[in-house]
């Protein structure tokens, strides 16, 4: 292409047309950043895979009424302690219970207890470390003293306090885990904020007479969600094999709700006759961590290509 | 005309530091003029900025807090404001630009989003409104095709291009006073130019005051009325453009001027320098600011530290002139 003739020749003029050929290169660019993304994270195998395991576990659970071929909860005398066969896919418990039906179900409560302990304490983490990044000072001082102290415990052990408190049951064990979790993504906020505070568009924000929750919320935050989403994406197995321990060990979901970690409890004392009634639950919840992981691992190297 | 729309009288602003207070504004006083453009003038570490961002009531504090003074704004005192009320009159009544175009805008956003969020955040105006007037800011600071730049994201623009969004985004509420610091530092020579006859432009067009900060006496001859020289917190001469150029009264400034290399200079001959560097500002206990670095230095200037004296248009602090 030949550079439009201008009208006076000047220097300017010339400067544009660049300008606007380097526009259009930039624009082809840009035109689709998140399909961009898109690829690129599908040319690691570990996120096809994770994501494939991802997506298999999020539509059992969605459609486990219409995957279960046996009620989860409903005992038949006829078929105790079956051994895998056509009929009952991963056999039956000491009830008769069908362990595949109950593990479609149980990844309902898993992933309920994933998706939603996960978002609680994202909230709650993101927020007390951007106003701790943002304000600094006594601000920071007091988040950070209560993060330290949460950080300080390990997140099961803190669990299990927040579960004597609160009593078992699915819905503390969602409470349960997002208390005692929070305190990673604080830390993780805080420290891109106290960074980010620093960057001339935050004050150019202030001078242009925003307002502190606006230049928090509206303009930091979506600046610092990276690295707090890929941490949200490791902590849900996390949040499901502490879901799947308190049920082992009693402390969350109560029989006969089919949490994974209860089937996994049943089957503990009938190892060497019934040894698929613990060993399917296991299986599956070390193939979704698994998946999670995979997944999660993936998109950091794509979103946070520092680390 | 000649209303003032800005004066600060006997600004005094400390840093307090572990050990020791820094005083990096130490009694500034100046007024600009509805349509008038002041330069503010001085080396790096001077008080030049932290004047400005006391302006705005946007100094980092701790460890900074202004001790004494009054900021005057279309008559009312901004050091009397509470936060919200200074919400308010930044970036619609007073606006500022900076240094770093490259990273002045939020690189989540596009550029209409931005022009038009400021635009909200102080008028009542619809979105489609407001970046109606997005558009039109981005035509006035000659950014061509505006309908399609502000789907754009910073990264797609250039250092010059950016620095256009931001002049357009400080002045998208019409501001009544612009500070600009260093706007065109980062910039290249060629943009420069343009960044400032655009300043020029657009300040005629709304009437707008400016003082424009800079280390850089071209862009002071290029657009100022009057220039404040600081040094080390204080003012040390102030004038109309033609006298600080014309007839420099203080040895800095003299000084400065002779720094600018000259084009008819023979080869191999050494720049001009001012020997010495700013001393901090915490470092003079007694006379002068400048005496270590002056060449006509007197026995007062150790003593005492001259006041500001009137020599002719000039306001001038030197003894050379008592």
């Amino acid at each position: 292409m030949i550079a439009p003739q201008s009208r006076n020749g000047g220097v300017y003029i010339e400067n544009e047309w660049i300008e606007q050929q380097a526009l259009e290169v930039r624009e082809e660019k840009a035109r689709k950043p998140f399909a961009d993304f898109v690829a690129k994270l599908f040319k690691h195998k570990g996120a096809v895979f994770g994501a494939v395991i991802i997506l298999l576990f999020v539509c059992t659970a969605v459609f486990a009424s219409w995957l279960a071929p046996y009620e989860y909860d409903k005992p038949d005398i006829s078929a105790v302690l079956q051994p895998p066969s056509a009929e009952h896919l991963f056999g039956t418990d000491e009830f008769g219970r069908d362990i595949f039906s109950r593990i479609v179900y149980g990844a309902r409560i898993s992933l309920r207890v994933a998706f939603v302990a996960v978002g609680i304490s994202l909230v709650i983490g993101t927020v007390l470390g951007a106003l701790a990044g943002y304000y600094g000072g006594v601000v920071d001082y007091i988040i950070t003293s209560i993060t330290d102290i949460a950080w300080s415990f390990p997140t099961t052990l803190l669990a299990i306090a927040f579960i004597a408190a609160l009593g078992t049951g699915v819905e503390n064990v969602i409470i349960a885990i997002a208390l005692a979790s929070w305190a990673g993504y604080c830390r993780v906020v805080r420290g891109q904020f106290l960074s980010l505070r620093e960057r001339e568009f935050v004050q150019a924000a202030r001078i242009l007479g925003m307002s502190d929750a606006r230049i928090i919320f509206r303009h930091m935050l979506p600046n610092a969600l990276a690295p707090v989403i890929v941490m949200a994406t490791l902590e849900l197995p996390k949040a499901i094999v502490i879901e799947a321990s308190l049920s082992f060990l009693g402390l969350g979901a109560q029989p006969p709700e089919p949490s994974w970690g209860v089937i996994l409890d049943s089957g503990k004392g009938l190892l060497d006759q019934a040894p698929w009634i613990s060993f399917f639950p296991g299986l599956m919840i070390m193939l979704v961590v698994l998946g999670f992981n995979l997944f999660g691992d993936a998109l950091r190297d794509v979103l946070d290509p520092n680390s | 005309m000649n209303e003032q729309i800005l004066r600060i009288n006997d600004l005094a602003v400390h840093f307090y530091m572990d050990t020791r207070i820094v005083p990096a504004v130490d009694g500034v006083s100046f007024s600009v003029s509805r349509g008038e453009t002041l330069g503010l003038v001085g080396e790096s570490g001077c008080g030049k900025s932290v004047t400005a961002l006391s302006i705005m009531r946007l100094l980092p504090s701790p460890p900074a807090r202004i001790v004494r003074g009054e900021i005057w704004f279309k008559g009312e005192n901004l050091l009397d404001k509470t936060n919200e009320e200074m919400r308010k009159i930044r970036g619609n009544d007073i606006s500022m630009i900076f240094q770093e175009p490259m990273t002045s805008l939020n690189p989540v956003f596009t550029v209409g989003y931005q022009i038009s969020e400021v635009i909200m955040q102080h008028q009542n105006v619809s979105k489609k409104e407001a970046l109606e007037r997005a558009i039109e800011m981005l035509r006035m600071v000659k950014i061509p095709l505006p309908e399609k730049r502000i789907k754009q994201y910073p990264h797609q623009l250039s250092g010059g291009m950016r620095q256009r969004v931001m002049i357009a985004m400080a002045l998208a509420c019409n501001p009544e006073l612009l500070i600009a610091d260093e706007p065109t530092t980062a910039l290249d020579v060629t943009i420069e130019a343009q960044i400032l006859e655009l300043i020029n432009e657009l300040k005629e067009r709304f009437g707008s005051s400016v003082i424009m900060i800079t280390h850089d006496l071209g862009v002071v001859a290029e657009i100022a009325d009057k220039v404040a020289v600081m040094y080390s917190g204080r003012i040390l001469e102030q004038a109309d453009v033609h006298s600080i150029f014309n007839n420099p009264k203080h040895p800095y400034t003299q000084g400065l001027l002779e720094t600018i290399p000259d084009i008819d200079l023979p080869r191999g001959q050494r720049l001009k320098e001012i020997k010495g560097v700013v001393p901090l500002p915490d470092e003079i206990k007694v006379g002068c600011r400048f005496k270590s670095r002056c060449e006509y230095v007197r026995a007062e200037c150790m003593v005492d530290e001259p006041p500001l004296m009137q020599v002719g248009s000039s306001l001038v602090r030197c003894w050379n002139y008592a």
